[in-house]
């Protein structure tokens, strides 16, 4: 990750656009690029490794992730046991941190399916090393955020009455079918690509790996050989998933943000609800590909692959959406502040001045402004800036959705005194819970699903100029920037 | 024989000291006595105006007509919503030294109702009930029965605040629209079945995949894959 910062960035622009032209054309012209094969050899034995073997560290990680699942889950057996009284939510409140955290959760699912729809659509090659862990993202953060409104439920068993009971005109039904349209979509979007390296998996994983990851990998293949049939039938279904998914998952976040827009209370009364909701998650699915990338890229050593070029690009991207983000935030207050009515005060009140006021404030300055800012200067234009601009953006995006829910929730409906709401240690356990549920999917997955699309960078991205002297540069502790070693 | 005449005489005695003990005992506790009746009598308007504040009063008596005090008062309403029916809880109040239990609440729809007040009963007091009807009256609701879309002109009269202007328009478009509340499910359906219908498309071609590696495995064995790689 050393690098000399703000060095030579205008060259890196340059040697991307020489390099991107290349593979685009080549991709145009619907050929293969062709790559050195001891560059496409040790792709294959960096992608392969982690599947290959497992080290004591990984258990302890994942025993370490357990143990914080089990305590959620504990917790959780707590609140079925004696009921919603043992959570911070009341009548006033009755939404708290599990439906902000379901909002954060779903909304970091778009990361992954929806940027990586949108840029192989647009055939932006730089991603293709960044997508599998994007989807990943999607799958694991959508299978995390839906359990969300079962735990909100103090009677889980009443779901049921969702099929018995539900209307077609209810925000929530038209929540749960967009999910589980999403979730089959964004796995059939994960699976596919995924064919050929499970085939690569099956073809060069010795007897080292064990027998039922073998067999495993054998099912997943379904016999792949990269025939010109096989090869056409896997692109007409890349082509119509990413084609799909993309209203697919427009629409789940409007359609997210319409449990709230639909409900008559006044934070929740805005046209713009639809569109802010979907650039918050894009927003924050940006973010966490980034950490992602930074934590997977030093621990599996990607180096070579995960470059700075997809770090600043992702970052560029982070930035256009702080400012799509302020647009929409000048928007909504100025609308509501010029009109001011019955409630509009108490809410402005309490967000900018009243108890949620530190929280707004790093919400636009942390969340919005710095993002923006790191991206602007030079110095701070490095792989380090732009990790902690995601961790910034995260922060306050689950703020975001905090503010939404719970000061939204606040205004009170009639002249009453408003309740005040925080979470209790059954909510807060439960929450540590699901980001240990999130962090183990994602480290399971990493031991089953190669994390970079070997097939897609070798065949349409090639070696990136400079990046494994980047690579060594840094493990020396020499500084350098991708594209051209270190001056 | 004697044993049994010593037994006897010791049932005998144990009988007498028995009566002895209980008997002075039963005499002094007193007979339990039942809950003097009691008279819930509940006053409030006999109209109200949609989401105004209405003030509702019960005052409970004994049979010699004297006030209780301390005594807790439940007020309730019959309220139906969508398909949910049921006694809605208004208040529960104490009454006051001239045994009078108060409340103040809003209706926030429409119609007949019927205010009840309820004292559930002491060990001293028997339980009482009163009901009085309350009509709701307005032009509008607070809120819509059915969720849906409604355009003045199309599918609901035309209007300028509460003065309607004319009827709805007649024609398929309005016809439509009109339909729009209960048909709300079928754009929906009609989506999701295109989209799962894709869906399918593409499991279909993951199919074709492995199809085509079985057949290519029957006529040619490891030659696919010899010649094109792993993938």
């Amino acid at each position: 990750m050393a690098e000399a910062p703000g060095a030579g960035d205008d060259d890196v622009d340059a040697l991307d656009t020489l390099r991107l032209g290349r593979a685009e054309a080549a991709a145009d012209a619907h050929e293969i690029l062709a790559v050195p094969p001891e560059w496409r050899a040790r792709l294959e034995r960096r992608g392969l490794a982690p599947l290959a073997g497992t080290g004591w560290r990984y258990y302890a990680w994942i025993g370490a992730l357990l143990a914080v699942l089990g305590w959620g889950i504990f917790a959780y057996t707590r609140q079925l046991d004696e009921g919603l009284i043992v959570t911070g939510m009341r009548d006033r409140i009755s939404w708290g941190l599990y439906i902000a955290s379901f909002v954060f959760f779903i909304g970091i699912s778009h990361a992954g399916t929806l940027l990586s729809a949108i840029l192989r659509v647009t055939r932006a090659r730089w991603q293709l090393s960044v997508t599998r862990m994007a989807e990943f993202i999607t799958v694991v953060a959508l299978m995390v955020g839906a359990l969300f409104p079962f735990i909100d439920m103090g009677r889980p068993d009443r779901i049921l009455n969702i099929l018995e009971y539900g209307r077609w005109q209810s925000p929530l039904m038209w929540d749960i079918l967009a999910i589980t349209t999403y979730l089959t979509g964004s796995t059939l979007y994960l699976y596919l690509p995924l064919i050929p390296d499970f085939a690569l998996a099956r073809d060069r994983l010795g007897p080292t790996a064990p027998r039922w990851k073998r067999a495993f990998f054998r099912a997943a293949a379904v016999g792949w050989n990269g025939s010109a049939a096989q090869r056409r039938a896997l692109e007409r279904a890349m082509t119509v998933m990413m084609l799909v998914i993309i209203p697919v998952a427009v629409s789940v976040h409007t359609v997210v943000s319409w449990i709230f827009a639909m409900t008559l209370r006044v934070a929740f009364n805005t046209s713009i609800f639809g569109a802010f909701f979907v650039a918050g998650a894009i927003y924050s699915g940006i973010a966490a590909i980034v950490l992602l990338m930074a934590v997977l890229r030093k621990l599996l050593r990607l180096e070579e692959y995960i470059t700075r070029t997809q770090f600043l690009y992702l970052g560029y991207m982070m930035a256009a959406f702080s400012l799509i983000m302020t647009y929409f935030n000048v928007s909504e207050y100025a609308v509501h502040g010029y009109k001011m009515e019955a409630g509009v005060p108490f809410h402005f009140e309490q967000l900018m001045v009243g108890p949620f006021a530190a929280l707004f404030w790093f919400y636009i300055f942390g969340g919005l402004g710095a993002p923006a800012i790191i991206m602007l200067v030079r110095r701070t234009r490095t792989i380090a800036g732009v990790v902690c601009a995601a961790v910034f953006v995260l922060l306050a995006m689950w703020i975001e959705r905090y503010l939404i829910v719970v000061a939204g929730l606040r205004v009170p409906l009639e002249p009453y005194a408003p309740r005040d709401y925080f979470p209790s240690w059954v909510e807060l356990s439960i929450l540590a819970g699901a980001f240990a549920l999130f962090a183990l999917l994602i480290s399971v997955f990493a031991k089953l699903f190669p994390v970079i699309s070997i097939w897609e960078v070798v065949e349409h991205r090639g070696p990136e100029p400079g990046a494994r002297a980047e690579n060594e540069g840094s493990r020396r502790g020499r500084p350098g920037v991708a594209g051209r070693p270190a001056r | 024989m004697r044993r049994l005449r010593v037994l006897h005489g010791v049932l005998r005695v144990t009988v007498f000291a028995l009566c002895a003990t209980l008997l002075p005992v039963l005499a002094a506790t007193p007979a339990l006595a039942a809950p003097e009746a009691t008279t819930l009598t509940i006053v409030a308007p006999p109209s109200a105006s949609l989401g105004e504040p209405v003030i509702v009063q019960a005052r409970l008596v004994s049979a010699a007509g004297a006030p209780i005090a301390g005594a807790t008062v439940t007020f309730t309403t019959r309220f139906t919503f969508l398909n949910a029916g049921g006694d809605m809880v208004i208040a529960e109040e104490l009454t006051d030294r001239t045994g009078t239990a108060t409340t103040e609440f809003a209706i926030r729809s429409t119609g007949e109702f019927v205010a009840r007040a309820t004292f559930r009963g002491t060990a001293r007091y028997a339980p009482a009930q009163a009901s009085t009807p309350l009509t709701v009256g307005a032009s509008r609701q607070l809120y819509a029965q059915e969720a849906g879309v409604r355009i003045p002109g199309l599918n609901e009269a035309p209007r300028i605040g509460q003065v309607m202007l004319g009827a709805p328009s007649a024609g398929i478009i309005p016809l439509i629209a009109r339909m729009w509340p209960g048909m709300s499910g079928w754009p929906i359906a009609a989506t999701l079945l295109v989209i799962w219908s894709l869906y399918l498309f593409v499991v279909a071609q993951v199919f074709r995949v492995a199809g085509g590696a079985a057949a290519e495995a029957g006529r040619q064995p490891d030659a696919g894959r010899a010649e094109a790689g792993p993938w």
